[in-house]
């Protein structure tokens, strides 16, 4: 191993990120070059700086009692649709609350769908037309149904994925038909997977752009050809290559 | 999962994820580099985490399911919006930057010991602030909470190499930064080439 290669390795082993032997390769290179050891042994030292002053404050006191007054009012809103207040007035501050609440939730849905329609639906038109919509099933086998419905069967040993799903069904977008499996992964947005009759699925990997000034977020999936835009909350992935065999395409589309 | 009651839900997420609020506190503030922002944050990720907790799968790792949650909330709803495009001049600065500049200083006997010892706190946390955002999150998840690349990479649905080559780069422009502010103060010279 020379100088350049211990280099390459350098951040590896410093982050503890190197398999055995490739540490063992650099470990010899250390011990027999002193410009690399001295080197390695700033980097080592410039990290542990970086951390011990990059440290901070622990939360306050007051932010955890916070969380956990507010998990409280969670828990306590489970229950408040089985229960009937006697009337009183503090039942009366409760409910011009929540009227508030609800109206506030009423703007906040009504500005979501405006900007869906203006900015979202067209797109979607323009890429991920769903031609025939099949019913949604929830069930505690979804997948053996979608089996039966239709023979596609999900290529996925993933649990999180298996636990994740919430309802499948069958669409058809531009001529072909898909399983559409949608999912609630790890408190993240809802997703739909189309999974195609090979039963090949891929979640693609997101990344931020700047395109024309506007902050997108682009979609990219290397099993898949496929292009995706997300604009503020709204994320969406098209199937706009025919050129594709069927066989290979996988489209995404989740939002909020 | 699903049967666990309301009240075993609650027990586990004081006992599992609560004790992950100091560690999210203290990157939510390198994200944001704002006290407020950062609170509201962590507090938006815990209640989200919260609702979500019985799909959370016992016996993974908690910590990185909620730097997963808190990651995505602040990419989405918190990071500048006028995001302009950054021109960075990576090719200016080479792999050893920081060591082959503090090599050839000859106006201090120990160049390293009088860098290390001139640079406070809050200069670190100044210049981890002034990373890119995209280089700021991976740094402060590889240095200050210890993940691995695999972890950063499920935290950040990046690829392991975007992520790898994002934090080569954030390591090259945080050592940048600390130099530059050691020559603006004076206590390095800046050796002539």
């Amino acid at each position: 191993m020379n100088c350049r290669q211990a280099l390459e390795k350098l951040y590896d082993i410093i982050d503890n990120e190197s398999g055995d032997v490739d540490s063992q390769d650099v470990e010899k290179h250390l011990k027999m070059c002193r410009h690399c050891m001295a080197h390695y042994e700033f980097e080592r030292i410039f990290k542990t700086f970086v951390v011990d002053k990059g440290e901070d404050q622990v939360a306050s006191d007051d932010l955890k009692k916070n969380i956990l007054g507010k998990l409280d009012e969670i828990d306590a809103a489970g229950e408040v649709g089985s229960s009937r207040f006697p009337f009183s007035w503090s039942r009366v501050t409760i409910a011009s609350a929540a009227s508030l609440v609800v109206c506030l939730l009423g703007a906040y849905f009504l500005s979501g769908f405006y900007q869906f329609q203006t900015e979202v639906a067209p797109f979607m038109e323009a890429h991920l037309a769903v031609e025939t919509e099949g019913q949604s099933y929830q069930g505690r086998d979804p997948l053996l149904y979608l089996k039966d419905k239709t023979g596609i069967e999900l290529n996925c040993s993933d649990p999180k994925i298996l636990e994740s799903i919430v309802a499948v069904s069958v669409d058809t977008i531009m001529g072909i038909q898909f399983g559409h499996i949608e999912l609630i992964c790890e408190g993240q947005r809802p997703l739909s997977i189309f999974v195609t009759a090979s039963g090949d699925y891929q979640i693609p990997s997101r990344q931020h752009e700047t395109i024309n000034g506007r902050d997108y977020m682009v979609h990219s999936c290397d099993k898949c050809n496929l292009i995706g835009l997300t604009k503020g909350k709204y994320s969406m992935v098209s199937i706009s290559k025919p050129e594709i065999a069927p066989s290979e395409i996988v489209a995404m589309i989740g939002y909020f | 999962m699903a049967d666990l009651t309301k009240k075993e839900i609650r027990r586990r997420f004081e006992k599992e994820a609560m004790i992950h609020v100091d560690p999210l506190m203290r990157t939510a503030r390198r994200m944001t580099k704002n006290d407020s922002d950062s609170e509201d944050l962590v507090q938006e990720t815990m209640l989200k985490a919260y609702r979500f907790f019985d799909r959370f799968e016992k016996g993974t790792n908690c910590k990185a399911w909620l730097f997963k949650i808190m990651t995505n909330i602040f990419i989405n709803n918190y990071r500048s919006k006028s995001k302009a495009p950054q021109s960075l001049a990576f090719d200016e600065i080479d792999d050893s930057f920081l060591f082959g500049q503090l090599a050839q200083v000859k106006s201090v006997s120990n160049p390293e010991v009088e860098f290390f010892s001139r640079i406070f706190d809050d200069d670190v946390k100044e210049a981890i602030g002034g990373l890119p955002e995209d280089f700021r999150i991976v740094v402060v998840l590889s240095f200050l909470e210890g993940f691995s690349y695999q972890e950063i990479a499920d935290i950040t649905d990046l690829q392991i190499g975007t992520v790898k080559s994002r934090l080569h780069r954030g390591r090259k422009l945080l050592q940048k930064s600390l130099w530059d502010y050691a020559i603006k103060n004076g206590f390095i010279k800046e050796p002539l080439n």
